[in-house]
């Protein structure tokens, strides 16, 4: 039965407001407050159909215009400030047809200077305050001295180059570091909890939580901790650096560099593996249970199609996966 | 040109586009003062008349182009306005941090995209939904930031969230 359309509406100002309880990530909102959505959404077909409506709308359209102005953000803040600006001052004119105009724009454009930005074959220079990637997008970058990066999905890189100190932070997401220019100083990846010295070679770092994982996918690496810790990391060994230590895992550093290819490669795995991986290639959010999560997998899967992974998962393992609008999905292991 | 007038009923937009083409043209001309405009935003028209629902037999053609007309002109006038305000914050950066020529296309689509949807929410819940989206603010983060409370902060990222969704079809329209 089609609701009346005032209390869709109403139903539509609800939704609107679980949005914002929930708010900019339903992983990290207050577990009542998830329950409590999730009893909402489940009490009337009214509402799931208003979150649907409002959530489609939200990001199928509006969050990727958003994104475009994070990116911006995070490659050239001063820009990204004035279209700020601009967007909350720009007072609204009713439309009158007889205003007269000059052509002002057009000067302004002349006396602005051009940067170099992009090179011949697709590799990108990054600007003075960082590099960022949006979902599901990978780039290949070139840093001032030379060395050539590749960022994962969702990533933000900030490059170092003054006086003696050369390298990069790695503030979310992952880097691929592929081949690091000559130098007689070292070249210092500083992620999180984890600090990487490199001189020759490749290696993979990924911030993930509060932990750093790096692999060692050719040559030998120096590893610090914000603990104290160090190790030589040897290919293909992979760590993970936290708040106590460094920890070397059974791992092949090359399949965790197959996200540079666009593939997703896990061998003797975790569903959980698979989802983080994921993550930065969807734009819901994906919660999985903790059943569901210990749930072993191996494969070579393609990120760039997050959507297939799913369906091909669920058709394989012993999961219910739901979707809530383009919002947010729960994967639960089926009982 | 034929002897329509606005009683007369006109059928299909290709009837329409031929029989009152060059009148829309010279309308819209007498308003912006430039030619190019003029022809600009009359093929834009048009554009709305093709992707109009109901086109196929008019009663009075130019009061139906002249509110079209009267939209694509207002959005013109304000994407003007959005990108003076635009260049003028980048007028004072440094030459270093001025955006190259295909950046400059790039924010001036970026601007007029993200305008049409927040359209009609006022310039308070604009900045305290871009300090949420764009800066990461928390809630209080962005009521103390605008001297207002966190339940105002709330109503306003409410807001935006549903003028977006009523923005939706507007936004996804032709650019002019």
């Amino acid at each position: 039965m089609a609701p009346k359309p005032q209390d869709f509406r109403r139903q539509l100002a609800s939704a609107a407001e679980w949005r914002v309880r929930l708010g900019p990530d339903a992983d990290t909102a207050a577990p009542e407050v998830a329950a409590a959505f999730e009893a909402w959404l489940a009490a009337d077909a009214v509402h799931r159909r208003a979150w649907t409506t409002l959530s489609s709308a939200i990001d199928g359209a509006l969050e990727p215009g958003l994104d475009r102005l994070r990116a911006l953000r995070a490659r050239a803040p001063e820009q990204a400030a004035a279209l700020q600006a601009a967007l909350i001052s720009t007072p609204a004119v009713p439309p009158s047809g007889g205003r007269r105009r000059t052509m002002t724009t057009l000067a302004v454009l002349g006396a602005v200077g051009a940067v170099q930005f992009l090179d011949g074959d697709g590799w990108t220079i990054p600007g003075s305050a960082g590099m960022a990637t949006g979902i599901g997008e990978r780039r290949r970058v070139v840093l001032a001295d030379g060395t050539r990066v590749t960022l994962n999905a969702r990533s933000r890189i900030v490059p170092r180059f003054t006086g003696s100190d050369r390298g990069l932070d790695l503030a979310a997401g992952a880097v691929s570091i592929e081949s690091i220019a000559n130098d007689r100083t070292d070249f210092l990846v500083r992620a999180g909890p984890a600090a990487i010295a490199a001189t020759s070679g490749r290696l993979i770092v990924e911030r993930r939580d509060r932990r750093t994982r790096v692999a060692a996918v050719a040559g030998r690496f120096g590893v610090d901790s914000a603990a104290g810790a160090k190790r030589i990391l040897q290919s293909p060994e992979v760590a993970w650096v936290d708040g106590r230590g460094i920890e070397i895992v059974q791992a092949n550093a090359g399949a965790v560099a197959a996200w540079t290819e666009g593939l997703l490669d896990i061998a003797d795995g975790t569903l959980g593996d698979v989802i983080a991986a994921l993550r930065p290639y969807r734009r819901d959010v994906l919660r999985v249970s903790d059943r569901a999560s210990a749930l072993p997998v191996s494969g070579v899967f393609p990120l760039d199609d997050a959507a297939r992974v799913l369906r091909v998962l669920e058709s394989t393992l012993p999961i219910r996966v739901r979707h809530f609008g383009g919002w947010f999905t729960t994967i639960e292991a089926r009982t | 040109m034929t002897l329509v007038t606005d009683t007369q009923p006109a059928s299909v937009p290709g009837t329409l586009y031929v029989e009152h083409e060059h009148w829309l043209r010279r309308w819209l001309f007498r308003r912006l003062g430039c030619r190019d405009d003029a022809a600009d935003l009359t093929q834009d028209v048009f554009v709305r008349v093709l992707v109009s629902p109901q086109t196929s037999r008019l009663e009075t053609p130019r009061a139906f182009l002249t509110t079209l007309a009267t939209r694509v002109l207002a959005r013109f006038w304000r994407r003007r306005d959005l990108e003076r305000e635009w260049l003028a914050s980048l007028a004072v950066l440094p030459e270093r941090l001025a955006p190259s020529a295909e950046e400059i296309l790039e924010a001036q689509e970026l601007l007029d995209q993200l305008d049409q949807w927040l359209a009609g929410l006022k310039p308070a819940a604009r900045q305290a939904f871009l300090l949420y989206k764009i800066d990461g603010m928390t809630h209080a983060e962005i009521a103390e930031r605008i001297g207002k409370s966190v339940a105002t902060v709330e109503r306003y990222l409410r807001d935006a969230y549903l003028r977006a969704l009523e923005n939706r079809s507007f936004a996804t329209d032709h650019r002019s």
